[in-house]
C-alpha cells in the first residue's frame, strides 16, 4: 500500500533555511524518509540511512543526468563531468581521475603539504589576528591547486569565485544562481588560456590527463572534463571543513587541550568537522525508475536532494549527533564526502590538508582565541564561515 | 544460503549465511559485520572492504580482475598475497566455508 509524500513547503536554498539550517533539516527527517519540496519541484531525503541507501545506489539514484536542483545547470553538466556521468563511463573516468588522489598516491607530497603547514601556522603565531578562513583555511587548497593540479599561480584567486560560482548553479535558479552564471564564462576562458603544455606544471595532476589522452586511455573531450573535477571541488569543500574544524577549536577551548594532550585525537576531530560543517549541504540526483521506501514511492524521473547535511545531525545514527567529538565511534561514516561510487575521489588530499595543520598546530599554538563575529557564507549549495576573526597564542 | 567466517580486529571468528544474490561485501554488511566500511559500495573505488583469504575453498574463488588488483595497492592496510576486495566475490555455493579475517585498519 503506497503512502501519499508528505510535503514541506519551505525553500531549502533560502536565506532563511542557509541562516538556520538545523531544524528544517530536523523537520525534513522527522515528517518521514522522503519528503516533496513543494517550492523546489523536487524530493528530499534527510535520514542517514536513506541518504546513505540512496547514494550507494546508483542504478536508480542517477548523477548522469546532473546533480543540480535546476533543469537548465542539469542540462548544461548532465555528463560534463567525472561528477555527472554514471556507470560504465563513470569507472572509466573515476579511475583515471582518482589514481593521483589516492592514499598512497598522495604519500609523496605528504611532506611538502606539512611543511607548508608548518609554516603557515609559525607566520600566524607571530601575526596576532588573522582571518580563520582567507589567512588560514584557504592557504592550504589554494598552494594544491598550483603544486598538484598544475595551474599557474596568476589567476589562481579568482578560482574561488569561479568554484562559488559554479557551486551557486548547483542550486534552484533563484538570485543567487543568476549572478553566477556570467563567471563561468570568465572560468572556461581561464581554463581554455592556461590549461595548455608550457604553462602546466609539467609534472601535474592537468599534465597527467593530456599524457592519458595522448596515449589513447581518455578521449581530449573527457581530458577537458576532468579538468574542472579537479579543480573546482577542491576549495570550497576544504576550505569550509577547516573553517568549521578552527571554529569548533576556538569556541571549545577544552577541546583543543584534550587534541594537544593525545594528538592520536586529530583524525578524528577531521572527521567531526566533516560532519558537522557538510560543506556540500545536498547534491540531487535523478530516479531511473520507480523506487519505494518504506511505503512512500518515488516516482520514476524525479529529482531528488539527497541532504548530506542533514544525514549527519540525525539523532537516529548519531548519539549528540550536535556535538563536536574527535572519540565518537565510527567518526568516518559520516556522509560528509558523500558515499557510494561517486563519493569524494578528493577525501584522502582533503584529510591530510587537514591534519597537516592540526598537526603543525599541536607543538606550536597553546590556545585559539575567538576575536569577533562569524558571519556564514550565503551560498546554494557550500556551507560554510565566511570570516573567522582568531589569534593563536 | 553458503556460510562465510570473518575473523575480526580482535580475533573472534562470526559465521554468517550470505545469500547468492550479493558480493561478500554486502552479505557481510547486510549479517552486521560493520568493521567494512566499503565507503563506495562495491565499485572497487575505494578500497574500504579490504579482506584476508584464510581459508576454506580458496580455489572456487573468482579470479581478480585489473580493477580489483589496482585498487588492492591503496588499502589502508598492508596488501599481502592473499588479499582481496570482499565487493568483487560474489556469493555461490562452492564458497561454502570461506574464512576471512579484516584487516585492523580499512
Amino acid at each position: 500500500m503506497n503512502k501519499a509524500t508528505p510535503s514541506y513547503e519551505v525553500d531549502l536554498y533560502s536565506d532563511e533555511v542557509i541562516d538556520n539550517p538545523l531544524p528544517h533539516y530536523r523537520a525534513i527527517r522527522d515528517i518521514g524518509p522522503v519528503v516533496w519540496l513543494s517550492a523546489n519541484n523536487q524530493f528530499a531525503m534527510g535520514r542517514y540511512a536513506d541518504v546513505k541507501a540512496g547514494l550507494r545506489n546508483a542504478e536508480v539514484f542517477s548523477s548522469g543526468q546532473g546533480i543540480a536542483a535546476n533543469d537548465v545547470s542539469n542540462q548544461l553538466i548532465a555528463g560534463a563531468f567525472t561528477l555527472t556521468t554514471d556507470a560504465p563511463l563513470h569507472n572509466k573516468l573515476r579511475k583515471a581521475l582518482a589514481a593521483p588522489l589516492l592514499r598512497n598516491a598522495l604519500e609523496v607530497h605528504r611532506e611538502r603539504i606539512e611543511k607548508t603547514a608548518e609554516d603557515l601556522v609559525a607566520d600566524l603565531l607571530v601575526r596576532g589576528r588573522f582571518d580563520g578562513i582567507a589567512d588560514f583555511a584557504q592557504v592550504l587548497p589554494l598552494s594544491v591547486v598550483s603544486f598538484l593540479v598544475g595551474l599557474p599561480e596568476e589567476g589562481r584567486q579568482d578560482m574561488l569565485k569561479w568554484a562559488a560560482a559554479g557551486f551557486n548553479l548547483s542550486g534552484p535558479l533563484n538570485d543567487r544562481a543568476a549572478a553566477a552564471q556570467p563567471m563561468l564564462a570568465a572560468m572556461q576562458q581561464y581554463f581554455a588560456e592556461n590549461c595548455i603544455p608550457g604553462k602546466l606544471a609539467p609534472d601535474g595532476w592537468v599534465a597527467r590527463l593530456y599524457k592519458l589522452a595522448e596515449i589513447g586511455e581518455i578521449t581530449p573531450e573527457e581530458c577537458r572534463m576532468m579538468l574542472t573535477d579537479y579543480s573546482v571541488p577542491s576549495l570550497d569543500t576544504t576550505i569550509s571543513a577547516t573553517g568549521e574544524l578552527l571554529f569548533q577549536l576556538a569556541k571549545n577551548p577544552a577541546l583543543w587541550e584534550e587534541i594537544k594532550a593525545d594528538p592520536s585525537l586529530i583524525s578524528g576531530a577531521v572527521d567531526e568537522a566533516v560532519r558537522l560543517g557538510s560543506p556540500v549541504f545536498s547534491f540531487t540526483r535523478l530516479t531511473t525508475r520507480e523506487h519505494e521506501i518504506d511505503g512512500f514511492v518515488i516516482p520514476k524521473g524525479s529529482r531528488v536532494a539527497m541532504i548530506y547535511a542533514s544525514a549527519n545531525r540525525d539523532e537516529r545514527e548519531w548519539e549528540a549527533p550536535d556535538t563536536f567529538n574527535p572519540r565518537r565511534p565510527k567518526v568516518s561514516e559520516h556522509l560528509g564526502f558523500g558515499n557510494g561510487p561517486h563519493m569524494c575521489a578528493g577525501r584522502h588530499l582533503s584529510r591530510l590538508e587537514m591534519e597537516a595543520l592540526l598537526k603543525a598546530m599541536v607543538g606550536r599554538v597553546n590556545a585559539i582565541e575567538l576575536l569577533g563575529e562569524t558571519p556564514r557564507v550565503r551560498n546554494n549549495i557550500i556551507r560554510a564561515y565566511a570570516s573567522l576573526p582568531v589569534r593563536f597564542v | 544460503m553458503p556460510n562465510v567466517t570473518f575473523i575480526m580486529t580482535d580475533g573472534r571468528s562470526r559465521e554468517i549465511e550470505i545469500a547468492e544474490t550479493l558480493s561478500i561485501m554486502e552479505g557481510a554488511l547486510a549479517g552486521g559485520i560493520d568493521e567494512i566500511l566499503a565507503e563506495c559500495g562495491g565499485s572497487a573505488m575505494c578500497g574500504t572492504c579490504h579482506v584476508y583469504v584464510e581459508g576454506g575453498p580458496i580455489d572456487a574463488l573468482p579470479a581478480m580482475g585489473p580493477d580489483e588488483d589496482a585498487m588492492l595497492q591503496e588499502t589502508a592496510a598492508a596488501r599481502a598475497s592473499n588479499s582481496r576486495l570482499s565487493c568483487q566475490i560474489h556469493m555461490a555455493p562452492d564458497l561454502e566455508g570461506l574464512v576471512l579475517r579484516l584487516p585492523v585498519k580499512t
